[in-house]
């Protein structure tokens, strides 16, 4: 039987410095934090980082027991995941800290990790995702709005609403996960990868209606940014691209109200179940489409605020879309007598990571997150 | 629930919306296919062919008039089907005879279903919302006057009325654009509820459109419907069941290199 200390012995000589970096991230460190917690300098995480310096064993339990990760993590696997994945794209990068991105970025990575390591015994649709590029300068043609278009004819989706969307992309080969409730202040985000492409959900939103918007949005982006930079004009594509899809111009102008009063917002209400898109959303498009005035859609979202519905609208529907790509791979091996504690290992990663993972549905915020980047591993 | 709701969840179940839809379609088709600018056929022509061909496949389907039912099925048959395309005879929705009737207003083709009674009305293209009652028919006037079942309040047309208002005509288009007074004082009561049908046709593009709604008096201009409903929209569904959708199809890899059939 192998000695805890020939174990770390072991980690040392197959340390891979990618894996810290996953770990520092995750962990929501910077260098510099890494290197007070175990009292070194930053140059040396860098160094560690970079490979071009080996930690000893005495070092790598300390950066095990500052992350609270167990040694193993830093253990050289097949795949090198960090060169794995495409960069993300995020919304709202002036109110998102470069350490909260990577911390999310690292989450996204280690959700392909696990699915690779799931893809052993398991097998997934294949990727099968329309490339539409639309250049950032294409800001007065109708690139978005022929992309949803190609993707709506390509994957046979009618004129009509679309259905459970999430599951949409996952037949496609698109691996759609939820975030950990400490990194809720990232919104959804989506980035490609040697193993398919991957959206990550944002845990609280808790809307079926708005969440079906940001998948519709990270798809946007899969199928026309694989190259693009970040920035708000892609962010703005990403926009009108989700709009064509949930509601093509050509089958909702027609019914979209051209005034307000109260049967239009009845129609509205009804639009929303019909469409599964929020109200909000509506309105957007009606403006959008210039069936509703720039003046009336203005009335409109200050109605919108005031019935206090830009944080909770009223609607039907109140069950998420759920991912099933991991969480079944899970239950059918679980059948197979592979019980979680084997991938779990396998996987080399903490299990509540784990489980966040390959759950259906978000975990729990915890009471009080702040603003504050805090440990994906705690 | 609104009127909205209620009247087209009441006509849609009866099948007269899938009746009226196929009516239109198989006119648009029929209009379209005979329009050429090169026989001297003009926007008038198809306007006219439109609604001639409309409110015939109406009368087929609803089987009014002429296509009353008789003693002799078969002969029934052939008059419903005669000239109708294959398509148009595949997609005519079977609906019972005097499910629908006809109810002409003031000489103005009409259907009724129950105690609601819809009229036809053309427009141009992309402009049904804003529809200008004022310049359509006496008729089309008297049913736009009639109140909003949504408003529990007086309506204000009154004021609305333009002070040198001259009477209108009293039979066909009132091509002068303002109204009699007479009708704003009148009975806003009809013998039965009454919408009307508006429609339109893009002879470059073939696109139509055709709405059904409670038409709103619209001096001054303005909105012409209290509520309308798109009816070549796509049928009418709720969202999928989140819960409800199967997973996505995950299979177990076998050793051998083949993979169970274990699928979501």
């Amino acid at each position: 039987m192998t000695s805890p200390a020939d174990r770390l012995a072991d980690v040392a000589a197959f340390f891979d410095g990618a894996r810290l970096t996953l770990g520092r991230q995750l962990a929501g460190l910077r260098k510099s934090d890494l290197a007070a917690l175990i009292a070194m300098s930053p140059t040396a995480v860098a160094a560690w980082e970079s490979g071009a310096k080996r930690p000893t064993a005495g070092t790598v339990a300390r950066l095990a027991l500052s992350l609270s990760v167990d040694p193993g993590f830093f253990a050289i696997r097949p795949d090198d995941v960090a060169a794995l994945a495409a960069t993300p794209h995020f919304r709202s990068l002036r109110s998102t800290s470069q350490l909260a991105r990577n911390q999310a970025f690292a989450y996204g990575q280690l959700a392909v990790d696990i699915a690779t390591s799931l893809e052993k015994h398991v097998e997934c649709p294949e990727p099968d995702l329309p490339s539409v590029p639309v250049p950032v300068c294409d800001r007065h043609g109708d690139g978005p709005e022929r992309a949803a278009r190609h993707v709506r004819d390509t994957w046979g989706m009618g004129a009509g609403p679309a259905g459970h969307l999430v599951r949409l992309l996952e037949n496609h080969g698109v691996l759609v996960v939820f975030s950990p409730p400490q990194t809720a202040s990232v919104d959804a985000y989506s980035f490609d990868s040697r193993l398919r492409p991957v959206v990550v959900l944002n845990p609280v939103k808790r809307d079926y209606y708005r969440q079906r918007f940001d998948v519709a949005h990270e798809l946007g982006h899969l199928v026309m940014h694989s190259d693009a930079e970040a920035g708000r004009r892609i962010e703005e594509q990403a926009h009108r691209f989700a709009a064509e899809l949930l509601l093509p111009a050509a089958a909702i102008r027609g019914q979209l109200p051209a005034t307000m009063g109260a049967a239009a917002w009845r129609t509205l209400a009804r639009l929303k179940e019909q469409w599964g898109t929020s109200i909000q959303a509506l309105l957007y498009r009606a403006r959008a489409l210039g069936v509703l005035s720039d003046v009336s859609y203005r009335n409109a979202m200050t109605t919108v605020t005031s019935r206090g519905w830009r944080r909770s609208e009223p609607g039907l529907v109140s069950v998420l879309e759920q991912p099933s790509l991991l969480p079944r791979a899970i239950e059918l091996l679980a059948r197979e007598d592979i019980d979680e504690s084997r991938l779990v290992e396998q996987c080399r990663v903490p299990v509540d990571l784990f489980r966040t993972v390959t759950s259906r549905v978000p975990r729990h915020a915890p009471a009080e997150i702040g603003g504050r980047v805090t440990s994906l591993f705690r | 629930m609104s009127e909205q709701a209620e009247v087209i969840a009441e006509f849609r179940d009866a099948g007269v919306l899938a009746g009226v839809r196929w009516a239109y379609e198989s006119a648009t088709r029929r209009a379209l296919e005979s329009y050429s600018e090169a026989d001297g056929h003009d926007a008038a022509w198809l306007g006219h062919t439109r609604f001639t061909l409309f409110r015939d496949r109406l009368d087929r389907v609803f089987s009014c008039m002429r296509y009353a039912v008789s003693a002799d099925e078969e002969l029934d048959l052939d008059v419903r089907y005669a000239e109708l395309s294959d398509a148009d005879r595949v997609t005519m929705p079977r609906l019972a005879p005097g499910l629908v009737r006809r109810s002409d207003l003031f000489g103005s083709a009409g259907w009724a279903y129950r105690r609601r009674r819809f009229l036809l009305a053309g427009g141009d293209f992309g402009r049904l919302d804003t529809l200008p009652w004022p310049n359509k028919s006496r008729t089309k006037q008297i049913v736009a006057l009639q109140r909003n079942p949504d408003v529990r309040q007086p309506s204000l047309f009154e004021s609305l009325l333009p002070a040198d208002g001259g009477p209108g005509e009293s039979g066909g288009p009132a091509e002068s654009g303002v109204i009699d007074p007479a009708l704003l004082t009148a009975d806003r009561e009809l013998d039965l509820l009454t919408y009307v049908i508006a429609h339109s046709l893009d002879p470059f593009s073939g696109e139509a459109e055709l709405v059904f709604g409670r038409p709103r008096l619209n001096l001054g201009g303005g909105p012409a419907w209290y509520w309308r409903e798109d009816l070549l929209a796509p049928p009418l569904a709720r969202p999928v069941d989140p819960g409800q959708v199967p997973d996505a199809p995950v299979r177990l890899r076998r050793p051998e290199g083949g993979v169970s059939d274990v699928a979501g």
